[in-house]
Formats: structure tokens, sequence, C-alpha cells
């Protein structure tokens, strides 16, 4: 809690509003026990058929949260350097500096359980409320075993003097995934065995996780603090850049463009492989979605729409590339920028990887038909290099200014699939439109800010 | 190298409405180093990236060689070099790397890179670094880079925003020789900084910035030879408490 004090150098009204969410979280948990847990409500059980509905509607959504924590926990933060050098340079005991980054990452991807509970809710008609209560509770409860056990891992290695087992700068992945599949195994068994969760059974559940978990992050804040105290200040920063300097210098291509060839020497030194085992789980969970249905068109037609669906997204993200945060106005304004390059070198490895995934999910059709697999593939070219290129150009066109490209992104988007939905014949207007409206903006990307007019009334 | 000079012309500039830079007007000539001085938020950095066609102006003009460098505004970032007071670069690029992405941006021969680049790191302190990773470097080391970049590709116009800060005395000797090599080849250089020292050492003269306004153009020669007993400092603090700061 001291920690947590001397940490919080937010306004009065911040730590108000966190405050109040952190009272109202305890208090949501225990109603949840309250009802879940209390009483005649504690024998109360689901239909036998339940967890059939759960793997046949919810499941997909289930996969795609974890996915979606998969990807957050991996997300690298390039700022942690700084506030780890003055986190350190505070008289701070390990434990509690320890606790500090387990209560941020925890409160962070609370947003998982929330979903998990949210999905559970779903089921309300064929299973009781006190039910559902007790599932979502064994759902927070695992969200936080995984993180410590994820820690516990970070930290064994650590102590070890791995170097890239870092937990204060990013999670590994190959420690992540299966803890994550094995959260899912877990929520997936107190879904389809109401006989973990009910009765006196559930708090012998509840009361040894809790138990668990105490003891756990007793544990990981002693191997932290042992790893504190062997390494210092100095350590955990080093850490990062010396995995950085593992890696060979390269000679410079002449007949490259710039631009490409410095956006591959990032992909090949910081890329991580978490979007690779993203689409590997995206695709598998697609074709799983297309095998519902009996009929090959069917099929393909679920597995269009889902493929389309990760391009809108990958678009989306790979929108970041172009943003300040990769591109500083301090060197795009200051070196003689040209559109067209600069612009190539986020388009054409995003084309490339898109090519991969509608070959993958195009070949997947063409077991079932390979009619269909043409028509699928030619349409998913043409949506998806449509979606490309609106984003590609909406990007430098709103530089440095991310947030209007994404938004602008999102609507355009929105209202060639709404126009498309209501006049389909006319859906290849729609795609023009789409590629044809961001040009506009292309068109009169500048690479410089415009000052404000200092006289102007405000 | 060309020998045209840089002209503001009554350019205003702010941010959200706060006035930086007020009916301020400048002429740079060519062959000269000219030194920015002024406190903190007097808008040097404001008017060295509206010079350096990073910041159009709300208001006048800015030509270079009789050209509007917004008009022609890539054409003259071909021209320039700039090294910002908190230098940036790709962290995954070595400083190498990082010289050779600058000068093929630049468009220098790429027959002549390697070479350039191992020129440039060594006038400037770093030979032997260009195989370390850009975001292992020092601040210092990470100027000296940001120098050397600015350099690349031949310039006709330099801006240096505190370069000197964090650089070891034997690299700043250097670097300030190698500036004065330049402006006698009849480059431009506007050189932002608070040390007087290196003001009186090298620049030819001085623009005193206050509230967005100069106070004070100076030939440094002419000041030499009229300051009597007066050193830079009481001369600058004497103009600025005049001016009510």
């Amino acid at each position: 809690m001291i920690t947590e004090l001397i940490l919080c150098r937010r306004s009065r009204r911040t730590r108000g509003i966190r405050l109040a969410a952190a009272a109202g979280f305890v208090l949501g948990v225990l109603v949840l026990a309250a009802v879940g847990g209390s009483g005649a409500a504690l024998a109360a059980r689901p239909r036998g058929d339940a967890y059939l509905e759960f793997f046949k509607e919810a499941f997909l959504v289930f996969c795609v949260v974890c996915a979606g924590w998969y990807t957050t926990a991996l997300r690298r933060n390039p700022q942690r350097r700084e506030e780890y050098l003055y986190l350190f340079s505070l008289p701070l005991q390990g434990p509690g500096l320890y606790r500090h980054f387990l209560l941020r990452e925890w409160s962070a991807s609370l947003w998982v359980p929330t979903c998990c509970g949210v999905l559970f809710a779903g089921l309300a008609g064929l299973a009781p409320v006190p039910f559902l209560c007790r599932l979502t509770l064994v759902a927070l409860l695992l969200h936080a075993a995984v993180l410590v056990a994820v820690h516990a891992a970070h930290l064994l290695l650590m102590a070890q003097g791995r170097r890239c087992a870092n937990l204060l700068y990013k999670t590994e992945a190959w420690i992540l995934l299966p803890a994550l599949v094995l959260f899912m195994i877990a929520v997936m068994a107190a879904v389809a065995e109401p006989g973990l969760v009910t009765g006196l059974r559930f708090w012998l559940v509840l009361l040894s996780g809790l138990g668990g978990l105490a003891a756990g992050i007793w544990l990981n804040g002693r191997l932290f603090e042992r790893w504190h105290h062997a390494h210092g200040l100095w350590h955990a920063p080093q850490n990062q850049t010396r995995r950085v300097a593992a890696a060979a210098a390269s000679p410079w291509p002449s007949w490259l463009s710039p631009w490409l060839w410095k956006n591959l020497l990032r992909t090949r030194r910081q890329a991580g492989k978490g979007i690779i085992y993203l689409t590997g789980i995206f695709i598998a969970l697609a074709y799983l979605a297309a095998m519902n249905n009996p009929l090959p068109e069917d099929r393909a037609a679920v597995l269009l729409v889902l493929t389309l669906f990760y391009t809108a997204v990958f678009v989306y993200l790979s929108m970041q590339s172009l943003a300040s945060g990769e591109e500083p106005p301090a060197i795009v304004h200051a070196l003689p920028v040209q559109t067209l390059p600069w612009l190539a070198a986020v388009l054409l490895p995003a084309a490339l990887w898109l090519a991969a995934v509608f070959l993958v999910t195009g070949t997947l059709v063409a077991i079932w038909s390979l009619p269909l697999a043409a028509r699928f593939w030619f349409r998913a070219v043409l949506a998806g290099g449509a979606m490309l290129l609106c984003g590609a150009q909406l990007a430098p066109g709103f530089y440095p200014d991310l947030k209007g490209a994404q938004t602008r992104y999102t609507w355009y988007l929105l209202g060639a699939l709404v126009l498309s939905a209501l006049f389909f014949v006319l859906y290849p207007l729609f795609l023009a439109l789409l590629v044809l409206l961001p040009a506009r903006r292309l068109a009169a990307v500048r690479y410089y800010r415009i000052s404000a007019d200092p006289t102007a009334k405000g | 190298m060309t020998t045209s000079h840089l002209e503001a012309r009554a350019i205003a500039a702010g941010y959200d409405s706060s006035p930086v830079l007020t009916e301020l007007s400048l002429t740079l000539p060519a062959g000269a180093l000219t030194g920015l001085i002024g406190p903190n938020g007097a808008g040097k950095t404001t008017l060295m990236l509206a010079l350096s066609g990073q910041f159009r102006p709300a208001r006048g003009s800015i030509r270079f060689g009789g050209r509007d460098i917004y008009q022609e505004n890539l054409a003259y970032k071909y021209r320039i070099g700039y090294v910002h007071e908190q230098p940036f670069f790709y962290p995954w690029l070595t400083a190498g790397e990082f010289l050779a992405f600058v000068a093929h941006v630049k468009k220098v021969d790429p027959g002549r890179i390697a070479d350039e680049s191992a020129r440039l790191l060594q006038r400037v302190g770093l030979e032997g670094e260009q195989d370390k990773r850009t975001s292992d470097l020092s601040l210092g080391m990470k100027k000296k880079l940001a120098i050397a970049a600015a350099f690349m590709g031949e310039p006709a116009v330099l801006f240096l925003d505190e370069a000197l800060n964090g650089v070891d005395i034997e690299s700043a000797y250097g670097i300030k020789q190698m500036l004065r090599e330049y402006v006698q080849g009849g480059g431009l250089v506007i050189l932002s900084t608070h040390v007087l020292e290196v003001i009186e050492k090298i620049c030819d003269r001085y623009v005193v910035l206050q509230s967005g306004r100069i106070l004070a153009d100076v030939e440094a020669a002419a000041w030499r030879s009229g300051a009597g007993a007066a050193s830079l400092e009481e001369h600058i603090i004497a103009l600025l408490r005049q001016h009510g700061h």
C-alpha cells in the first residue's frame, strides 16, 4: 500500500476514480460470492446440455478474448526503461515493488475475466444465476493464477541470469502461451464439469486457490527481491539492450528503399512470433467455425467473413507503423520524405502477409471446392486490398495523428459495410470509394506542422 | 554547396493560439555561424523548426536562395541537416546503419556512403562505434551520431539545437573545428545553445531571442572589439534585464 502511495503521482481526481473502481470491484466480488456461494444457491447446477451451448455459441468469442489477452500481454512498452530507472532509484523494498508491477498488470488485464463473466451470463437460460456467479469468480481466480504463474516462471529464469526472460520489459511468448492454454482448459473444465464449482467443493476450490495465490505472490516477491538485490539499478535496462545487441549488423542494400529495408530490419530484430501464433490460432478457429455448416458454399462464406474481419483488424493495427511513436516527427519532418517509398515500406510487407493468410485460407476452401476457392480468393484480395489501401493512405494522410486516421478508417469501413449490405450489387463501387476517398487526404500530405495563428481569438 | 542565404520575414507562430514567435524577421547569410541565445521558452527551438521547414509559421515567409521553403519543402529538406535537442534513432539500427539510412534517404551516391559514414563517425569521435546499436549509445554518443547524420549529404544549412550538450571535451573540440571548416566552405549554421563559451569561440554572430522577438543581432567581431571589460555573459544578462526578463 505504501509503495502504491509513493508511486501514485496522479491527480487527486484520478486517484479518487481509481479508489472508487477498486471499491466497486471488491463490492462486485462480494456480491458474486454472496449470490453464488451462500445457502441453497451453492447447490444450483446448470442443465446437462449447458456446456454444449457454451462450446457452440461462446467458445469462439472466448478464444478471441484469450488471443486478445495474449497479444496485449506480449506488447512491449518502450517507455518502461525510464520508468524503471526512476522506480529503482526510490527506496522501495523488492516485494513491494513486485506487487506494484503485478497489480498493474492484473488490473490492465482485468477485462479478460470480465469478458468471461459476460460470456457466462449468455448461458442464463440454461444455468442458474448462482452457478454463473461462481463460474465468474473461478475465472477471476484463474486469471490471477495465470499472471502469478507466468511471473514465477520469469523470476526463476531471471534468477538464473537468463537474458531474455525479464518480466519487467516483456512477457516471453513461450511461457505465456502454455499458461493461457491451461487457463482455457481450466475455464472449460469448470463449465463442462459443474460438480467442480458446486456445493462445498466450490469454497474448497476458491480457498485453496486464494491460498495458492497468496503463497505465489509471497514467493515471487522474495524471488524478485533477491534478483533486485543481486543485480541492482542498471541490470534491468541493460538486459534489454544486450538482447538487441546480440543481432549482427547488416550491409545496407542500395537498390532497396531505405524505409523498406529499415522496416525489414526491425521485423528481423524486434518482431516477436506472437502474430504468427495468433494468426495460426485464428485460422484454425475460423476453419472450425466454418465446418459447423454442412454446405461448402456456407463454409466458404463464413471463412471469407472471418478472414476479412482479420484483415480489417490487421490493417487497423498496421497503421501504427506510420504513427509518431514508430516514425517520430524528429525524423520524418527533418528528412526529405517522399510519400510513395515511405508508404510502400509499410504497405508491401503488410500486403505480403495478408496474401499469405489468404493463400492458407483459400487452400482450406480449395479442399471443399476449387471454383469456390477461386471465388474466395478473388473476393478476399479485392476487399482486403481495398481495406489495406484505405488504411495505408489514411495513416500518412493524418500523420502524426494516428487516432484520427484510425477513427476515419473505422468509419469508412463501417460505411462500406453497411452500404454493401443494403445495396449489394453496388459493392464494387463502395470498395472503390474505400480506396479513393483516403487518396484525397494523401494527396494533401505535408511533412511539417502548421502553426496555429497566434493572433486568433480562442 | 551553394552559398544562398536564409531569410525569414515577419514570421509569427505559436501553439494553440499562444504566440511563440512574433513578427520576427531575420536574414542568415551563407558562410556564417549564427548562435541563438535566449532564456528557456524564448522560442529558439520553434524558430529553428520554422527555419528548417518543419513548422510552418501562421504568417510571414521563409526563403532560402530566394525560394519559399514551404512551397519547395522536399527540395529544401535535401539541403539541410538538423540535430534535435533530444535526437531520435531507430533503436534496432546500429550507428553505421542509421547513417546509411539517412544517406540513402538523402540520395547520397551509394558508392560513397561507406567512406562518408566512416569519415563522419571519425570526425565526431565515434570511430569504432559503428556496429553499436543506437539504443546502446549514451546521450553524448547519440548527440555525436545526430551531428554526423546532419552532416551527411553535404547540406547547405545546418541546424544544431543544443547539439553539444553532453558531448565530451575532445569530441566537442573536434566538432567545433568541423563546424568552422564547414562554414569556411560556404555552409550556413544556426546553433542554439546556452553555453556562451561556444558562442564566443566559434560564432560569427549571435542573435538574442526573448519572448519570440529578437533583442539583439550582433556581429561577433564587432562585439569583441567594442566589449571592453564586460564578458558576453554580462552583456547578455544586461540586455535581458533591460527588456524586462
